[in-house]
């Protein structure tokens, strides 16, 4: 941690693909939280429905 | 300008003008080839259907620029690269065999070209006919297209060889997409469309010897980053492998003595084809190999070539993913950790490929583990890696303070190891999540204190990023965190949180940050649930600060998730605070700078706060509806040709129907035994019905385009829940051949969840219809 503090001081190199890279993972966690979101709120109306989502009519 | 009048039928004949010069024995070489380059310019950015009827024109020029009997290399370029844009649109062309010759005539001959420009256009050209026109290739392959490429892949002209590999690897894309189409054909024992000529297969054992020579070809200063020969090359042969499966094995193993080359070169490439085979043929064949060369694949990591690392810690990785058994083999475990503790030590890049490697090793492990049974927590309690697990996060961590850390992806790489780690932990390992928190919050405090530090533009860039890695973590840690440790753990992580929202709103730098801060706040609502009460007053500034933040739609998109999450946590206490939030959320969906997809969002977020706070919804609803209104005028599709519009209508018909679903069940009855409550609910209910119906209705429309697997869910669900209410009084508007054939459709849908919920809808309409026939009465009316 130190070493970095001391790199940081000086100014030095972005990679430009380390950022592409970031910005991909990032996509990533958006894309599941707006699953996660998305899966509990139906999960809820289904349980208000008292709909087991295991049991398959027809 | 072509581009702009030609779809709507004006100037109709600059297509003939520009073909005429071409064709003109008068028209000077300047002409011709900026009425070639015009033409690919119009080709490539116009509409294709747009041109079709033109095709002929516009083939005659570029067929005309094209021959070998043109002697300008200019015309014969811009004529090659206007081919290149025109394909998508010659169908026609290509159906009729004459024509179809012509044009593979010159597009063949064109490539026999001397000059190095016209000569990779032209093997481009090739790649692309056969992505768009496989099915008539069989004619040209074995006496043209086969000849041309390979001599082309033999090429001294990097440029041209590595065109060559393009053809072959389109030629595999082409076949991997036929097979799954045989094999979906398969399972609904129906015929394939479309037919493998399986080429690949055929032409393996003449294209490997080449592909792996080439995989060898190296400058010794070559950088990472760039493209090359010897990266084409792997890359056609890893495709290979994924077309052909087990024939690749015998083609390629004789290659693979190279491994004990003391040619780093070939050494190399070796790895990289033993790497590039494992996706592909089956596991039975892949095991004794892989337990043959993992020996000196372990030595090579002490190789004094930097290459020759990197590549063994990519293939390392590819080895666990393509044999995930070898995890549960303890003395291929004993040689391998060892190996890949070095290489977290070495330069950057070989560190990063040692961190997916090391993802690929511990998901595998836990995946291994979480089969042989859990708990309900669902959570392993222990696995093969328990013991080294955490001298393993303590060099990860190692690895994201190292100086070097920027160079290859380094730091990022070690920073998603981390959290894939501390996801795929089993719970004996939890001490070491705990630590990790820890640890986490207090570099996270050190980050803060360095930003005094950082003058440059790029020091403070460097820390944003590190910031937005450590918030990213803690959503990690959070999800692992045991129920008894969350009230304290989180207070901690709370306030890290709010000290980092604090400086970034200040900073007005938010880059990645804000974003990340704010769904590591959504991870830590939905885990403490009531609990995060107290946090919502110092939450509050930053969440409304994050809603009205049009200009960057993911920060605001990331506020809007947390609106959702805090009504399923808080319910109604979070009435207080939402007539400032309602307010920012429709100031939003006014705004034309934010994106739409965050506004799709916001019009479930209207549905979660209805779910919420129930009755008190009433002081929202007039608004609500409105916007509901709005929104369902604008969900349509104008352009069945445009997915992006099929996408995003169709996400926003769920929205529209998620929010009626959410306001229909914040009024249902709390007791539906208790017939007051009942029509209590079915009066407060029915001023929506009539919108809900139609929405229902032209969600089941299966024109222009079918409503998608998720849409059909939420329309069963609501359906279900109004026919639950209302019995048959409901059906005039429900029960019609629309409602049914989506629900017919649903029930036999890919995912159990549409099953299920359309089979229960259908089941409640079932249900309705004999009660109704039983001399039920039907006095309702519905406003619309």
């Amino acid at each position: 941690m130190d070493d970095l503090v001391d790199q940081l001081t000086e100014t030095f190199h972005v990679d430009p693909n380390a950022l592409g890279k970031a910005a991909e993972q990032q996509a990533k966690r958006r894309e599941e939280a707006l699953v996660r979101q998305r899966d509990s709120r139906t999960d809820r109306f289904n349980r208000l429905r008292k709909l087991a989502l295991d049991e398959e009519y027809e | 300008i072509a581009c702009a009048e030609l779809p709507t039928g004006l100037w109709p004949d600059v297509i003939g003008i520009l073909m005429t010069n071409v064709t003109n024995v008068a028209s000077g070489e300047m002409l011709k080839e900026s009425s070639l380059e015009t033409l690919g310019y119009v080709c490539q950015d116009i509409e294709a259907k747009v041109l079709e009827q033109q095709a002929n024109d516009i083939l005659t020029a570029i067929v005309h620029g094209m021959r070998k009997e043109e002697t300008s290399i200019h015309v014969r370029l811009a004529a090659t690269n206007a081919l290149l844009n025109s394909l998508e649109f010659t169908k026609r062309n290509f159906s009729n065999e004459q024509e179809r010759n012509i044009i593979m005539q010159v597009a063949c001959e064109t490539t026999q070209s001397n000059d190095l420009k016209v000569k990779v256009a032209a093997l481009q050209g090739l790649s692309r006919i056969v992505s768009l026109y496989y099915g008539y290739m069989d004619a040209y392959m074995a006496n043209a297209l086969f000849p041309i490429t390979i001599q082309a892949i033999k090429s001294e002209e990097s440029e041209v060889a590595m065109q060559g590999m393009e053809f072959w690897s389109t030629v595999a894309e082409v076949e991997i997409d036929l097979a799954m189409e045989a094999e979906e054909a398969e399972e609904k024992t129906q015929a394939p469309e479309n037919t493998s000529r399986h080429y690949m297969k055929g032409a393996c054992q003449h294209l490997c010897p080449i592909l792996l020579e080439n995989m060898a070809k190296h400058d010794d200063d070559d950088d990472d980053d760039d493209w090359s020969t010897s990266k084409a090359a792997g890359v056609c042969v890893m495709l290979m492998a994924q077309c052909v499966g087990d024939t690749i094995l015998e083609n390629v193993m004789p290659f693979l003595h190279h491994i004990a080359s003391n040619d780093w070169k070939y050494k190399e490439a070796a790895i990289l084809a033993f790497a590039s085979v494992l996706d592909g043929p089956d596991r039975s064949k892949l095991l004794p190999l892989i337990q043959q060369a993992m020996p000196a694949l372990i030595d090579s990591m002490q190789h004094p070539k930097v290459q020759v690392r990197d590549t063994v810690a990519f293939a390392l990785g590819r080895v666990i993913e393509s044999c995930p058994d070898i995890v549960n083999d303890v003395s291929v475990l004993e040689s391998f950790l060892p190996a890949l503790s070095t290489g977290l030590t070495q330069e950057p890049r070989v560190a990063a490929n040692v961190c997916w490697a090391l993802v690929s090793l511990v998901k595998t492990a836990y995946e291994s583990a979480t089969a042989k049974g859990t708990d309900a927590s669902g959570q392993p309690e222990t696995f093969n890696l328990s013991q080294v697990f955490g001298p393993m996060i303590t060099e990860l961590i190692k690895v994201t303070d190292r100086t070097d850390g920027n160079q290859s992806n380094l730091r990022i790489a070690a920073y998603e190891a981390l959290m894939e780690l501390i996801n795929n932990s089993p719970k004996d390992c939890y001490s070491v999540v705990q630590n990790t928190t820890l640890l986490m919050l207090k570099k996270l405090e050190q980050i803060l204190n360095m930003e005094a530090a950082a003058t440059s533009a790029n020091d403070k860039a460097q820390l944003l990023d590190l910031q937005a890695l450590l918030c990213a973590t803690l959503q990690s840690v959070v999800r692992k965190m045991r129920a008894e440790d969350l009230p304290r753990a989180g207070e901690h992580i709370m306030n890290g949180l709010l000290q980092i929202m604090a400086r970034t709103a200040v900073s007005g730098l938010t880059r990645n940050v804000m974003e990340e801060a704010l769904i590591a706040v959504s991870t830590l609502i939905e885990t403490l649930g009531k609990g995060f009460a107290p946090y919502m007053e110092s939450l509050k500034p930053y969440l409304l600060r994050g809603l009205g933040n049009h200009e960057e739609s993911q920060v605001c998109g990331a506020a809007v998730g947390v609106v959702t999450d805090l009504c399923r946590a808080l319910e109604k206490d979070i009435v207080p605070h939402l007539d400032q939030i309602v307010e920012l959320l429709l100031g939003s969906l006014q705004s034309p700078r934010l994106n739409r997809d965050v506004k799709v969002q916001i019009i479930s977020s209207f549905g979660d706060i209805a779910l919420a706070i129930e009755d008190q919804f009433e002081r929202y609803v007039e608004v609500v509806m409105r916007v509901l209104g709005e929104a369902q005028t604008a969900a349509y599709v104008s352009n069945p040709d445009d997915l992006d519009q099929i996408d995003y209508v169709d996400s926003l018909r769920d929205a529209i129907l998620s929010t009626y679903t959410g306001i229909f069940q914040g009024s249902r009855p709390a007791d539906e035994t208790n017939a007051e409550c009942v029509a209590k609910a079915r009066q407060a209910i029915s001023r929506f019905a009539g919108p809900m119906c139609e929405m229902i209705t032209k969600c089941c429309e299966m024109e222009p385009v079918p409503p998608s697997e998720s849409l059909m869910s939420t329309a069963s669900g609501l359906i279900g829940d109004l026919v639950v209410l209302y019995g048959s009084e409901i059906l005039p508007l429900l029960n019609n051949d629309k409602v049914n054939n989506m629900l017919n459709r649903g029930r036999k849908g890919k995912t159990s969840k549409a099953r299920s919920v359309a089979g229960w809808a259908s089941k409640e309409i079932r249900k309705a219809m004999n009660k109704g026939q039983q001399g039920q009465t039907v006095d309702f009316s519905f406003k619309s």
